[in-house]
């Protein structure tokens, strides 16, 4: 059996040392730009998948309440599918949307202040945002918030 | 002005060879950094902007016959924006590219002419998409409207609008 020793022959007074200052460099700088964008006041409002939300300048920290996200396919309550997106535009002029109503009376609005965060994707139409918005209030919503991404 | 000269002098070991600085240390606390950092990264921010419709945004009252103030009022359509104030239009801007920041500057130069200054709604017509919709409720709190009420725009109102 050949030993390493026998193969490998290294110049132990001499040895190459790997070049890491560009490696330092790069590291650095993803240091920063990550300590950049860490966030000390974390939300606990994770953003509905296959939204696509509106930009805004607003910074005030979402907390985190009763939820109504408005995708491009449905509306969901809290992530959990509620109705299509094409039953409720086939409503017409009707503004309450009822398995949404029933939806949100089973679970009740906590707080004192009764709020609904609707979360919906950028290119909605308000037609359909004032639909939630009108069953919302009729299940007892008084104060709305919508989720936007800061922009600056 | 030489780095090889006086005091300051960049030092030399005696064999010729420029000192090397042992950055394994380092190496092996941004090692332990990055994944930490990586994973707590906030790479998209969301905020939230609050509302209310209407009736809630403010409960001043005229004292002298017990109606309602009136409030600054902003009409979203898809082809145009417009400031109305009760009954009357003060303005109207197309929709185009600069429309938005036309619009801020209208609402801050009648914003003096309006009992109430920190509370305006938002007339929304149907076919106008959220994006527009939050991007006016933006201008308004630009402009020191704290309170913001959103509202459905009738689609073929008697007054034009």
């Amino acid at each position: 059996m050949r030993r390493i020793s026998n193969t490998v022959s290294i110049n132990t007074t001499d040895a190459a040392k790997p070049q890491l200052t560009s490696l330092i460099d790069v590291l650095t700088v993803l240091l920063i730009f990550l300590i950049h964008s860490f966030s000390a006041e974390a939300s606990d409002v994770n953003p509905a998948k296959s939204v696509i939300l509106p930009e805004s300048s607003s910074k005030t920290i979402p907390s985190d309440m009763a939820s109504v996200a408005i995708t491009t396919s449905d509306i969901q309550l809290n992530g959990m599918h509620i109705v299509t997106l094409k039953s409720v535009n086939a409503l017409g002029p009707e503004l309450e949307i009822d398995m949404l109503y029933k939806e949100l009376a089973k679970i009740g609005m906590s707080g004192d202040k009764k709020e609904v965060m609707i979360q919906a994707d950028k290119k909605t139409e308000f037609a359909v945002v004032k639909k939630v918005m009108y069953t919302c209030s009729k299940a007892g919503a008084s104060e709305y918030t919508v989720l936007v991404i800061n922009a600056e | 002005m030489g780095i090889g000269k006086g005091k300051n002098r960049l030092k030399i070991s005696d064999c010729g060879e420029a000192v090397d600085v042992d950055v394994t240390p380092m190496m092996n606390v941004l090692m332990i950094l990055l994944p930490v950092l990586i994973s707590m990264a906030v790479f998209t921010k969301v905020a939230m902007i609050q509302f209310s419709v209407p009736p809630n945004v403010g409960t001043h009252l005229n004292s002298d016959n017990g109606k309602p103030k009136l409030k600054m009022t902003v009409v979203i359509a898809k082809e145009f924006y417009a400031i109305t104030y009760g009954e009357k239009i003060l303005d109207s801007i197309v929709s185009n590219v600069n429309a938005e920041t036309i619009l801020s500057g209208r609402i801050a130069s009648h914003k003096s002419s309006f009992d109430i200054q920190n509370e305006a709604v938002v007339a929304v017509k149907d076919n106008v998409d959220f994006q527009r919709m939050v991007r006016v409720m933006d201008i308004c709190r630009e402009n020191g409207f704290e309170k913001i009420g959103v509202s459905g725009a009738p689609e073929n109102p008697d007054n034009g609008v």
